[in-house]
């Protein structure tokens, strides 16, 4: 297969799987009992007709396969559409959360990644020793946890140091704060929430790690290294590491999309104002319009994240450009 | 660049990325003393999602409870609380003519914190508007206007309430919650059938345009709100700089918050984060009498289809016989609330028939008193009814509640009841299905947090309630009858006998309702702060609180 061709079976299936999901949101939410003029919150003691008058000004009452048309015909001009609640665009109510979830993610990913591949790298190295299964074992145990069990231990270790909740110090604005305290005080607020997801994750990354390098460890051409009288770590880091980089890369970009979308347990642990807290808030509002816009962004999020590793595949690997 | 130049500028990026997270990681403890709250005068409050979150600051588009302390700092109300007593807020006194249906308001001179004036006739406008949109565009605050018939301004100063009929003063306990919203403010989005009003949100243009103590200049519903001081406050100004309402989304977060100090108070933190700071240094725990009621509804709906056994008031004395409702006070609770013991609740002791007690945990009297009726218990330990259908109900809950639906389960299994949880997404539907004729539901969890005076929550078991709040399908002539006229009893013995009678009716008479446990108020408080006196709502409660030395 050409490198165009490649590239144009990959977004077309991507695309595809988008639109899949757009449908399947439209439906899901539609089949669960109650709508938003019936919810508690918004309507607990009102008339029927006023709830009727609700359903209309929402587009509720209309057939479900107008309110699709109007949907889908929104998400082709990009309108997520207004959200039931607030009545605020979707994606102002999207956009938010989702700046907020994106470094909490990247420095959970870092973390976890620095920490798997530091495992992965000593265990493969120290292949048979108490180096290679001690360590190995501990991110694996870290790994099957539920993340938001590590997350409670975190906060209870470490509550009395760091932040518990939130995104920053509320009050620091009433200090006149420099830049740096301002930085410093948004790390502090990811320090705990990105550790949890590191030591959540680490453990699939050091195992991927370790299987890819004994795998490139076994090579003709490490034993020649060998042969030539290399040291060990020399032969690891220069030769051995960057070969088996591929598997671990694509995990990287494969994993980024899921954590994403998972990042619902760590924001409710750590009060953390992102995107899946802020689809939980929807699903108890039973707000339609931003749970729709929310998981088609999540979906949208794996499906280029998967999208990405293919094309770095591409890059990478020359054996699928043949 | 080379290219072994750029590797080493990729790595020393590295570095500096992990070693300012590690950094700042390592030094979260030295955090500069200027952002604490204590140091800068800010009162932080920290309340669970579950209490305190909040979507808007319109209170006629959000009835959340964190909606309702926000309205406290920023709207004023006529009156305010100190328990169930009443105490002058805007209005400096009242006076009552024409045997207690009119009630004249003198006001306090104010102002908007944009600087228009505070007068009656922002009181009048909101009233008039709630009360001609009570069941639709101001349905979820009507209530608080509940008899009147008119509200006039006399003029900026004064305001004159007129109810339907002679109203006792206790009743005057709902104006707490009639919330006056700024006229100029809320009046060009009211147009029409008022319907639109519903999407106006004033946390979109800050600060809010408020008329409290304090005005919002920051509003995250889910996050941080932070309010400062209102300079045209008609009353006493707040002692503090600002105050912060942070939401919490799980007790401990809140929990490990008080304990590092980051939050002061622990507003109605409840009996999870009191358990969990238990013996932390420099907090306190205080409980106020319990606002709240829990129940356990019978379906008595004459007309139900199936289950006729339930419609035994012998039936659901065994089934109130067998909960064991110590066990949910100490398991629920941790210890912070009592046994069920009415529909209203210990801060209304007053109110409450001395002699209506809990139920006791009798599980041998509830299997007598079932054996007595006949029905024998199954191979599966499940008594069995005469038609032959086993004694098996449903009971409508919500997935919160997991832990109360496990021990009513084992209580009734005890006395060879099944009971089966039914977590409904919409539970008014669920309850009163079908097309609100309430003929298939069997139990239904309830829970309600009261105003102080006692005809509301007794109103919720009128047949007037049917199809909304009524979780018991309970509608009886003589009952609706005696609450009509307990409204305008103006003695006030005559009235709390009345009210004795009402609760009777539905407790014992019929036992169309099981208490549960009423749940103590539990504030969870830095012991450096003081003025905090957890019985009192209003800008009363949030002005007086100070930082001690």
């Amino acid at each position: 297969m050409n490198r165009g061709g490649y590239l144009v079976r990959r977004l077309a299936s991507a695309l595809a799987t988008v639109a899949a999901a757009a449908v399947i949101n439209f439906v899901l939410f539609r089949a669960a009992p109650g709508d938003a003029a019936t919810q508690y919150q918004m309507c607990r003691t009102c008339s029927a007709e006023f709830r009727d008058y609700l359903r209309a000004e929402l587009g509720l009452d209309r057939p479900l396969l107008e309110q699709f048309w109007l949907y889908v015909s929104a998400l082709l001009r990009g309108d997520l559409g207004h959200s039931f609640q607030t009545r605020r665009p979707v994606w102002d109510e999207l956009a938010g959360p989702l700046a907020n979830t994106l470094p909490m993610v990247g420095l959970g990913l870092a973390f976890g990644l620095a920490l798997g591949l530091v495992i992965g790298v000593v265990a493969a190295w120290r292949r048979g020793t108490a180096a290679d299964w001690a360590p190995l074992s501990a991110s694996m145990f870290l790994s099957v946890l539920p993340i938001q069990w590590i997350g409670l231990m975190l906060l209870l270790l470490f509550g009395g140091m760091l932040p518990t909740g939130g995104i920053s110090d509320p009050y620091l604005r009433f200090s006149d704060p420099s830049w740096w305290q301002v930085l410093g005080d948004r790390l502090e607020h990811l320090a705990l929430p990105s550790l949890a997801i590191g030591l959540a994750w680490c453990g699939s990354w050091a195992l991927i790690a370790r299987s890819a390098l004994v795998g490139a460890l076994g090579e003709d051409y490490i034993l020649t290294a060998r042969a030539k009288g290399l040291t060990s770590w020399r032969i690891v880091r220069r030769y051995a590491l960057p070969n088996s980089l591929l598997p671990i890369t694509t995990l990287i970009f494969l994993t980024f999309g899921y954590i994403v979308a998972g990042s619902l347990l760590v924001e409710t642990v750590f009060s953390y104002p992102g995107i899946g807290l802020a689809l939980y808030q929807a699903v108890q509002n039973r707000d339609y319009a931003v749970l729709q816009g929310g998981f088609l962004l999540l979906t949208a999020a794996i499906v280029v994240a998967n999208l990405l590793a293919d094309l770095l595949y591409l890059k990478l690997d020359p054996r699928i450009r043949t | 660049m080379s290219k072994s130049r750029r590797r080493r500028a990729a790595q020393v990026w590295c570095a500096v990325t992990v070693l300012a997270a590690v950094a700042t990681g390592c030094g979260a403890d030295a955090k500069p003393a200027t952002s604490s709250p204590a140091a800068s005068g800010i009162l932080s409050v920290g309340v669970t999602a579950s209490l305190g979150r909040m979507t808007s600051l319109n209170p006629l588009a959000d009835n959340l409870y964190g909606s309702w302390i926000a309205r406290q700092l920023i709207y004023p109300a006529l009156v305010q609380l100190n328990g169930t007593k009443l105490e002058p807020s805007w209005a400096s006194k009242w006076d009552v003519s024409e045997g207690g249906r009119v009630y004249t308001f003198h006001l306090r001179p104010g102002a908007w914190s944009d600087g228009k004036p505070l007068t009656a006739h922002d009181a009048a406008w909101t009233a008039n508007f709630e009360l001609k949109h009570a069941s639709d565009a101001a349905g979820l605050v009507s209530f608080a206007l509940e008899g009147v018939k008119s509200v006039k301004a006399a003029d900026d100063k004064t305001l004159v309430v007129t109810y339907a009929e002679a109203m006792p003063e206790s009743v005057l306990t709902l104006l707490a919650n009639f919330h006056v919203l700024p006229k100029h403010v809320y009046e060009p989005h009211a147009g029409g059938d008022g319907s639109k009003i519903l999407a106006f949100r004033p946390e979109d243009k800050l600060p809010a345009v408020s008329g409290g103590p304090f005005t919002v200049t920051e509003f995250a519903g889910d996050g941080t709100t932070i309010f400062e001081p209102n300079k045209g406050y008609f009353g006493t100004p707040p002692k503090v700089g600002a105050v912060g309402l942070q939401v919490f989304q799980n007790d401990e977060g809140l929990a490990q918050a008080l304990r590092a100090g980051t939050v002061a108070w622990g507003y109605g933190g409840g009996s999870a984060v009191a358990a969990s700071v238990k013996g932390a240094a420099g907090l306190k725990v205080a409980a106020s009498p319990s606002q709240e009621v829990a129940m356990l509804n019978v379906n008595t709906n004459p007309k139900k289809r199936d289950n006729p056994e339930l419609k035994q008031v012998q039936v659901r004395e065994a089934m109130s016989l067998a909960l064991d409702r110590a066990e949910l006070v100490e398991v629920v609770l941790n210890g912070y609330g009592r046994p069920g013991r009415s529909v209203l609740a210990p801060f209304q002791d007053e109110w409450i028939p001395k002699d209506l007690r809990a139920d006791p945990h009798d599980p041998a009297k509830a299997n007598g008193i079932l054996d007595g009726l006949g029905y024998k218990r199954g191979a599966d330990g499940i008594r069995v009814t005469p038609a032959g259908d086993r004694m098996s109900y449903s009971v409508v809950v919500w997935k919160e509640i997991s832990r109360v639906a496990e021990i009513l389960q084992k209580n009734l299994a005890e006395v060879g009841i099944e009971l089966k949880p039914d977590i409904a997404a919409d539970y008014t539907a669920a309850v009163t299905k079908p097309d609100g004729k309430y003929l298939d539901f069997d139990l239904a969890y309830s829970y309600w947090t009261l105003s102080p005076d006692p005809g509301g929550t007794l109103r919720v078991y009128s047949c007037d309630s049917w199809g909304s709040v009524n979780f018991a399908g309970f509608c009886d002539k003589d009952y609706d009858t005696l609450l009509d006229k307990q409204r305008g009893m103006l003695d006030p013995a005559e009235r709390t006998t009345a009210v004795g009678t009402l609760q009777k009716t539905l407790l014992r008479d019929t036992r169309a309702v099981l208490p549960l446990y009423h749940a103590e108020t539990v504030h969870v408080v830095r012991q450096d702060w003081a003025g905090i006196e957890t019985q009192r709502f209003g800008p009363g409660l949030w002005t007086q609180i100070h930082r001690v030395s």
